[in-house]
């Protein structure tokens, strides 16, 4: 019994039913009430989990490889509801947001979007304000603030940014969902995160590569190349990855790029 | 509603009188939507002869599936937006539709008080190159995609394989086509949806075609089946 009950209760016997019958009978409904909207055994947490889950998990997975003046970005494009059934085999998960800024996403879809728009008008205003593009590091820390502003409500888009920086070298924001930032030399989220992140540490970080193993230099053939493998790999082995990989290519000096391959699609 | 004892506010989170899938298919010069028209309380099939699709104007057909009483509102507000374009001289289009019920889909989840439905846009998209089909697809949670083909509710689980197999690899795929599909997916959803209804629309917009919604001829299908399969308890 909840101390709210119990002192409603203590209400209700207070009342002498012999002089205030009515007093009482309306006491006793009141606690009557509560015991059945409230019954004990639906606590606070319960009552919290049983409520309206305002977000939907679209699966799908994304990776970024900054590299020496470049970056390379990749997601596959299945949307899908629930695990297991695919909604979507054409969904676009990488944002470029302008020359060099590129946002990637994997998790809710409606955050991403949201995110997208938001971050596009911050980039717009900028320009009209300062008449330059923004900077990749710039543009980091200000989708970290916007993300901590929404620290209680957070989105949930498992958001990856990545360009080229002013000095021309690649560059990898990786994120969580309430706005802790780190620039990383590669990152992968969503879906297929704990897949592709030791693949990476293999293959580009080199950290858990045997003494001795060759240590090719990462160039964009090869990062274009791993990434498309890590890809595949997930795709077999995670159900809401799949359907085909889009590349987003980040060189300095030149227009971002786009590249298509197919990948299974079942 | 304020909660009696508690005091803190409510939204209403559950569903009253809904209705079930929606399917829609691009075809080369148009998009056609396919909605049945029963309006089910819980499991009754509470109103019959009830249209899910909302003609915009000659170019955008709006269908849902879920609650009847949030597409209602969802209708006024739209019927506002288009009076606003209709202000500055214009026709309110496809994508621009989209864009605005995608925002307004969010920003209500965001509020925790969900418009209960799944929406489809379906319209002709004006341009320089004369035009391209349109079709879009909006959640309860405020997530939007276009497609080449969608379906909504349990018809999304059950029916996006057979369309999906009937459109892919083929280019052209007419009007015909399209709506041969379709009447194929409203007998799949009857088979196997105890919510779907016989009873169907198919809307149709396009390139030549004005956005019109038509009463389709009731399918029957073959029920031979249950002559063998009595398994009543």
């Amino acid at each position: 019994m909840s101390f709210y009950q119990f002192a409603l209760i203590q209400m209700a016997l207070k009342y002498d039913a012999k002089h205030d019958p009515l007093g009482a009978m309306r006491a006793f409904k009141t606690a009557f009430a509560d015991v059945e909207e409230n019954p004990d055994w639906r606590s606070r947490r319960l009552i919290e989990r049983q409520r309206w889950n305002p977000y939907s998990m679209e699966g799908g997975s994304t990776c970024a490889v900054a590299g020496d003046n470049f970056v390379v970005v990749a997601s596959d494009t299945r949307m899908t509801a629930g695990e297991i059934n695919v909604i979507n085999r054409e969904v676009d998960k990488i944002h470029p947001l302008s020359d060099n800024i590129v946002l990637t996403t994997a998790g809710f879809h409606g955050d991403a979007l949201q995110m997208r728009k938001l971050l596009e008008t911050h980039l717009h205003k900028y320009r009209f304000d300062y008449r330059s593009n923004m900077t990749v590091d710039l543009c980091a820390e200000l989708l970290a603030r916007n993300l901590y502003y929404r620290r209680f409500f957070p989105y949930y888009t498992g958001a990856i940014l990545a360009g080229i920086d002013e000095h021309g070298k690649g560059a990898v924001f990786s994120y969580d969902p309430i706005g802790c930032i780190e620039r990383l030399p590669y990152s992968a989220s969503g879906a297929a995160e704990p897949m592709l992140v030791p693949f990476l540490d293999c293959q580009v970080g080199h950290v858990t590569l045997s003494e001795g193993t060759e240590r090719p230099k990462l160039t964009l053939e090869r990062a274009t190349a791993l990434v498309r493998d890590a890809f595949r790999g997930c795709a077999e082995r995670e159900i809401t990855t799949g359907d085909s990989i889009h590349l987003v290519i980040a060189e300095a000096g030149k227009p971002i790029r786009h590249e298509r391959r197919k990948l299974r699609e079942d | 509603m304020d909660g009696k004892y508690g005091g803190y506010h409510t939204n209403t989170l559950n569903p009253t009188c809904t209705g079930t899938s929606v399917i829609a298919v691009v075809y080369d010069e148009g998009v056609a939507v396919m909605s049945d028209t029963v309006v089910s309380y819980g499991k009754s099939a509470r109103y019959k002869n009830v249209t899910r699709q909302y003609k915009v104007n000659d170019r955008v057909i709006v269908a849902f599936s879920g609650d009847h009483a949030d597409f209602h509102t969802l209708q006024n507000i739209i019927e506002r937006q288009v009076s606003k374009w209709a202000v500055v001289g214009q026709k309110l289009n496809p994508s621009a539709l989209y864009a605005f019920l995608t925002s307004l889909m969010y920003q209500s989840r965001c509020k925790m008080n969900p418009f209960w439905n799944t929406l489809i846009i379906a319209g002709w998209e004006d341009n320089e190159d004369g035009g391209k089909p349109f079709l879009g697809h909006i959640t309860q949670k405020g997530v939007a995609f276009e497609a080449k083909h969608t379906a909504t509710g349990i018809a999304s689980h059950l029916l996006t394989q057979v369309i999906e197999d009937e459109t892919r690899d083929k280019t052209a795929l007419n009007r015909a086509k399209a709506e041969s599909i379709l009447r194929r997916a409203v007998e799949l959803a009857i088979y196997h949806d105890c919510l779907a209804d016989n009873e169907f629309e198919i809307g149709v917009v396009g390139k030549t075609e004005k956005a019109s919604v038509h009463t389709q001829k009731p399918i029957i299908g073959d029920w031979s089946i249950a002559e063998t399969n009595c398994q009543y308890e």
